[in-house]
């Protein structure tokens, strides 16, 4: 079983629709995956229509992984199950404060999920905080979403501070960029800079796409609903440069 | 796991009354409607009937799999003839296992409509699939659940059971083509054969031939059409199986009447010899090109060829000869005779078929120990076959009569006989393989590519036969051990039990 996760300090530069086209084309391509909304805003659970339980569960996630698999629920799509988000894990960092051990805690979650799933995707919130340090020691690899701005390059440069500063192995972080509008010159000359001095950023880039955002009204990941546009064909080829990578993991 | 349940609706009324109410509580989405004519393949031997699963092809490309009430589709193949021919690697290797390699007959047909729905909550998230399988014999409604949405799966089954649904223990397609009158025909390759303990032997003897016969008429047509390389298999053991039943049981039917049968079934089946060694020879070309080396692969597909074209021929004459009136006459005297048996059975076979059939099976029992004695590493491979031979009696005899005794007993003696039998029809097939490759160095003027192919082969198979002759020790060792001799011994009737000094089992 390998884990990613889609992660970034910054909001709004995709990690919801990376992880829910990510995991749609996981699916389509044969994995048994899991996409975990960790979000308690609930985007990713939103775009597979899935409401999240009653219950407030939340203070339960640690536990054990049994309480894990009573929260999954199946997609409309094949090999594809999702744990909605529940707006009790905004309480996570206070959660994690408490317990000892804490950034291995999601790690030994996810360990009892491996006979069920191959792939387990992380839809993380964005914030630097105890419920990403436990991220990162259970995942195989970070996708970080990148707009291609001042701003998004700053906050990508502080998760590298981050994790030198912390001794985190930085070969798992795998920057693309995301929203990418071609014409704008800030974001031209911002790629052809970064793409010669950033390590591990993969080729494939997500285009700024009016598609993407109709992921909303379609209430269904892009690859779905419109997948030869242009943002369908971005997010299939960031998918098999993941696929690539993954196997060799 | 998912739930998952199946119903049966008779009559399509219903059927619409069920839609209606789920359109009630649920927006229903169609997902697939489609109508298919469907032709269903099975063998000869109807395998995969017996084993309760279902193959059929809309001869468009579409081939369905029933396989313990689950169907699968799968695209892009052809109607099937031979399992090797699917293109799905799994559903091939399951059928060519099921099937055992025949060749597939379409065997019924069926219009189908199957539709597909997703049933969707409010929120238009699915939260189960609702198939509708129309057949014209019955309706199958099919639920299954999604993780995560029991209670919803709860309320699906609630509007089907309102409905009053019968249940449905197989696929509709299996109720379909029972109620369409398709049933298996009665062949089997081992016929079942009912026999009462107390019965003379010389009739038991007449209903087993009988049975075997019509295995032997059976398999004629395959044969002449050349359908599959099984029906000749099939018809060489029936008649192997006929005469060994008669020479066997002499005793029950009288010498000259055993003599007779013998004669006439050894040359029914003389004329079949060659063409089923070159069938053997043929079935095995991706095992013997996997133990040579690939230099010497081209020669040995020349081989091949060969063969192949041999075979063609050899295939020709032998259907030929079948439908001559030489042959058509020899079968009617064989039948005539068969009906007619037993002619004039001597005293023995007025007793009953439980007594002499032990005391036989006994009998060859002893044969083999005392043949296995003198078998050592060195012995030649002549004294080898002959213990094969005896085994083969010894396995019929128990096929034949395994109904009259205990399935406890009769089943592990042959399970035991049936491994020693395996090993030494291994070490026979890569004898008679060997004799045959070097007979055709012989008599063919070979290219010297093939010449260096069989040499090669040749000496890869005489590697193998000497592995095989290593086991035969340990084989013959297992069979004879105290716990089969004393299984062998309970078959014989208690008042007829008593052992010589030797040890040897009375006979």
């Amino acid at each position: 079983m390998k884990t990613l996760a889609c992660y970034s300090i910054k909001g709004g530069v995709g990690k919801t629709a990376s992880s829910v086209n990510l995991a749609y084309l996981a699916a389509q391509a044969g994995y048994r995956t899991l996409l975990i909304d960790l979000d308690s805003q609930g985007a990713s659970s939103f775009y597979f229509r899935v409401r999240p339980s009653k219950k407030n569960w939340g203070k339960r996630f640690f536990k054990t992984y049994e309480q894990l698999l009573k929260q999954i629920k199946a997609s409309d799509f094949d090999r594809l199950d999702i744990i909605p988000a529940h707006e009790s894990f905004r309480h996570f960092d206070a959660m994690l404060s408490d317990q000892g051990k804490r950034e291995q805690r999601l790690k030994r979650v996810l360990k009892g999920l491996k006979k069920e799933y191959d792939l387990i995707i992380l839809d993380c919130p964005p914030t630097l905080s105890y419920l990403s340090e436990a991220v990162f020691h259970a995942v195989n690899m970070i996708l970080v979403p990148v707009i291609p701005t001042t701003l998004s390059e700053r906050t990508f440069e502080q998760l590298q501070d981050f994790f030198h500063r912390n001794d985190l192995p930085d070969r798992m972080v795998y920057p693309f960029f995301s929203m990418v509008q071609r014409q704008k010159h800030l974001h031209k000359s911002t790629i052809e800079r970064l793409q010669d001095t950033t390590p591990r950023l993969l080729e494939a880039q997500i285009p700024f796409s009016t598609d993407i955002e109709k992921m909303g009204e379609h209430r269904s990941p892009i690859s779905c609903f419109a997948p030869r546009s242009p943002g369908g064909q971005a997010y299939e080829a960031l998918w098999q440069e993941i696929a690539r990578k993954l196997e060799k993991l | 796991m998912t739930a998952h349940s199946r119903w049966l609706i008779k009559d399509s009324d219903s059927t619409e009354r069920l839609l209606d109410k789920y359109r009630q509580k649920f927006t229903l989405e169609p997902m697939q409607i489609r109508h298919e004519t469907l032709s269903f393949y099975d063998d000869f031997e109807w395998h995969l009937w017996h084993r309760k699963q279902l193959l059929a092809s809309n001869n468009k490309g579409l081939i369905l799999r029933v396989d313990d009430s689950e169907l699968t589709f799968f695209d892009g193949e052809n109607p099937p003839v031979f399992a090797k021919n699917l293109i799905n690697p799994t559903l091939k290797q399951s059928i060519q296992k099921l099937t055992k390699g025949r060749r597939l007959f379409p065997m019924a047909e069926l219009e189908v409509e199957f539709c597909h729905y997703a049933v969707r909550n409010k929120d238009l998230k699915k939260v189960c699939d609702l198939s509708v399988t129309l057949t014209g014999y019955g309706t199958m409604v099919e639920l299954k659940g999604l993780r995560g949405y029991d209670k919803e799966y709860r309320r699906c089954l609630n509007i089907v059971l309102h409905s009053k649904p019968d249940e449905l223990e197989h696929h509709i397609f299996l109720n379909s083509l029972r109620l369409l009158g398709i049933k298996p025909s009665s062949y089997s390759a081992r016929p079942h054969i009912a026999l009462t303990p107390e019965l003379d032997s010389c009739d038991a003897v007449a209903i087993i031939a009988s049975t075997l016969w019509k295995n032997v008429r059976c398999n004629e047509e395959g044969i002449i059409r050349d359908w599959d390389t099984g029906f000749l298999h099939q018809y060489r053991v029936a008649l192997r199986r006929l005469r060994a039943l008669f020479t066997q049981m002499k005793q029950s039917i009288g010498r000259d009447e055993s003599q007779w049968f013998k004669r006439q079934l050894s040359q029914v089946a003389q004329a079949t010899g060659r063409l089923r060694d070159l069938d053997v020879c043929l079935a095995s070309e991706d095992y013997y090109l996997s133990l040579i080396p690939a230099r010497f692969h081209n020669g040995l597909e020349k081989l091949f060829r060969d063969i192949a074209c041999e075979r063609q021929k050899e295939q020709k004459n032998l259907a030929q000869r079948l439908n001559s009136p030489e042959y058509l006459s020899q079968i009617g005297l064989i039948e005539s005779h068969i009906s007619l048996c037993p002619q004039s059975p001597p005293r023995k076979g007025h007793k009953a078929i439980l007594k002499q059939a032990s005391r036989q099976i006994v009998s060859r029992y002893n044969a083999i120990s005392m043949d296995a004695i003198d078998i050592t590493g060195h012995s030649p491979d002549e004294q080898v076959h002959d213990v094969r031979l005896a085994c083969k009696k010894l396995r019929y005899l128990l096929e034949f009569f395994a109904d009259l005794f205990p399935k406890q007993e009769i089943r592990p003696l042959l399970k035991a006989l049936k491994q020693l039998q395996n090993n030494l029809g291994r070490f026979n097939d890569l004898c008679v393989q060997r004799e045959n490759l070097e007979i055709y160095l012989k008599d063919r003027n070979a290219s010297a590519e093939t010449e260096a192919a069989i040499h090669a082969l040749n000496s890869a198979l005489y590697s193998k036969q000497r592995q095989e002759r290593a086991h035969i020790g340990l084989q013959l060792e297992a069979f004879l051990d105290d716990d089969i001799r004393r299984r062998v011994e309970s078959l014989i009737p208690a008042a007829v039990q008593r052992k010589s000094k030797t040890g040897r089992l009375s006979e």
